[in-house]
């Protein structure tokens, strides 16, 4: 049986030969300080994965200390070739054969890709099968559970929600797929407040912050109907029929945040008013919300995934917010809270 | 006969007077408070139930009978639920069993709540059922 080394070294090596072929782009990227290096083909215009994160400043670019090194290629060649079987495979997609303390590898399935992650050298490695063919949501997140692992280890935990800021401080809009998250963070960005992600966003409980992990966006079509200024600003205008419109937004359409201090946590419904109200949640309607689209959608977290979200919602009050149509009322009791730090 | 952890699949974690433990296997998670968050952290210490039950009663000053027949009931439902494992021994029986010095209530069966919300998303397969919305939104 190859051992995780051995994979690694496979995967490694496979990465290098094809990369030799291609265009290459290396940039520096960080979620709350933390550095890494994505490497990764950019032949044709669309292709580089990089465009999802938010760009550092000339200073931070040019940081040449060691950093965690991110590579991806794809293909369908000997190059890309996945070194296992199927039955290595478990359900959530971690290959527990061919992962221990050093070495973690997994297949993300909803992209078909191969995760080869070696803590140990402080390198990772993506397969896809297409780069260029990924559906916009995967280009809009890519490497996201890569990164949470990643993120563990440096005491933030990524999770399932929104968030944006005013002045600093900020609030995690968390629930389910269609609660409200992204129309609701958008409305508040538009209308000036800082805009931190509305997908995932990394949180750190030692710190009471929230960092942005992608400056993306991703609306259904009802979302844009509701916000219609936000098509101008849809990369993927012409399949937004098919699957949702995601935006890559830059700083001079909305003000964009890297990180702010967390004052509360809101669990977003529609509502059947006009106004949007708020009112208190428990700790257990917070954990019920974060946990398990979290958890569900990064191969199960890690060891620290409980804690880290068990700190998060005993740091902050949680608030349900019943969405109303009016989508001022919907941003002005965010930003009320938003303005108010909560003890 | 002792049980510890499953920690093939199992990630949990206790703050104050919470635990919440996850069962990336089945895709479920829980939560328990009070009792049930002292009887975890003795199963995460690898006790046996006899040994949990007479820790349980001193530290609630109550009778170790009527505990001894909560936990057992309880033991049976994290033993279905693939939480727990027998083991032989308790991995460092000198060490004796520890909870957190906090403020408790009176003694209750205890009782942990199950969510299974996690395994609609994970059983979901996200390249034949997720729509082109992509996953975890499945196909209308």
């Amino acid at each position: 049986m190859m051992a995780p080394e051995a994979l690694a070294e496979v995967a490694a090596s496979r990465a290098s030969a094809a990369l030799t072929k291609r265009r290459v782009r290396k940039e520096r990227f960080s979620i709350g300080g933390w550095p890494f290096q994505l490497i990764a083909p950019e032949d044709r215009p669309g292709e580089w994965l990089g465009r999802a994160f938010p760009v550092l400043d000339h200073h931070e670019k040019q940081n040449s200390a060691d950093c965690h090194q991110l590579t991806a290629w794809d293909g369908t060649g000997r190059e890309a070739l996945p070194p296992w079987e199927p039955n290595d495979l478990v359900p959530l997609g971690v290959l527990e054969r061919f992962s221990n303390e050093a070495i973690r590898c997994a297949v993300d399935i909803p992209t078909d890709s191969l995760i080869v992650c070696n803590f140990a050298q402080d390198w990772s490695l993506t397969c896809y099968p297409s780069i260029h063919d990924l559906p916009a949501w995967a280009k809009a997140s890519p490497f996201r559970i890569i990164l949470s692992w990643l993120c563990n280890r440096q005491g933030m935990q990524i999770v399932h929600g929104a968030a944006v800021a005013l002045e600093g401080h900020a609030v995690l809009l968390a629930g389910p797929g269609g609660a409200g998250k992204s129309t609701t963070a958008l409305a508040c960005a538009l209308a000036g407040l800082a805009y931190l992600g509305d997908d995932y966003c990394a949180i750190e409980p030692r710190t009471g912050q929230v960092h942005m992990v992608y400056r993306t966006a991703k609306l259904f079509k009802s979302s844009l109907d509701l916000i219609p200024s936000l098509f101008a600003l849809i990369d993927n205008r012409d399949k937004i029929d098919m699957e949702k419109g995601v935006i890559f937004l830059r700083g001079d359409e909305v003000s964009l945040a890297r990180s702010a201090k967390l004052s509360a946590i809101l669990l977003p419904r529609v509502g059947n008013g006009s106004a949007t109200t708020l009112y208190p949640a428990t700790r257990a309607d917070a954990v019920k919300a974060i946990l398990p689209s979290t958890v569900g959608g990064l191969m199960g977290g890690t060891s620290v995934t409980p804690r880290l979200i068990m700190e998060l919602v005993h740091s902050v009050p949680s608030f349900h917010l019943a969405l109303g149509k009016d989508l001022k009322s919907v941003v002005d009791t965010v930003a009320s809270l938003v303005a108010v730090p909560h003890a | 006969m002792h049980y510890s952890v499953d920690r093939s699949c199992v990630t949990h974690d206790r703050l104050e007077d919470e635990v919440i433990i996850i069962n990336a296997s089945t895709g479920s998670y829980y939560s328990g408070s009070g009792p049930a968050a002292d009887l975890w952290t003795l199963f995460s210490q690898g006790t046996s139930i006899e040994e949990a039950a007479g820790k349980l009663a001193a530290e609630y000053s109550c009778d170790e009978d009527s505990v001894l027949q909560d936990v057992n009931r309880c033991v049976g439902f994290l033993l279905e639920r693939g939480l727990l494992k027998q083991i032989n021994d308790r991995p460092s029986p000198a060490a004796g069993l520890a909870l957190p010095e906090i403020a408790r209530q009176g003694w209750s069966a205890p009782n942990f709540d199950e969510y299974t919300d996690m395994w609609d998303l994970i059983k979901l397969d996200p390249i034949h059922e997720a729509g082109e919305v992509g996953w975890p939104i499945p196909k209308q």
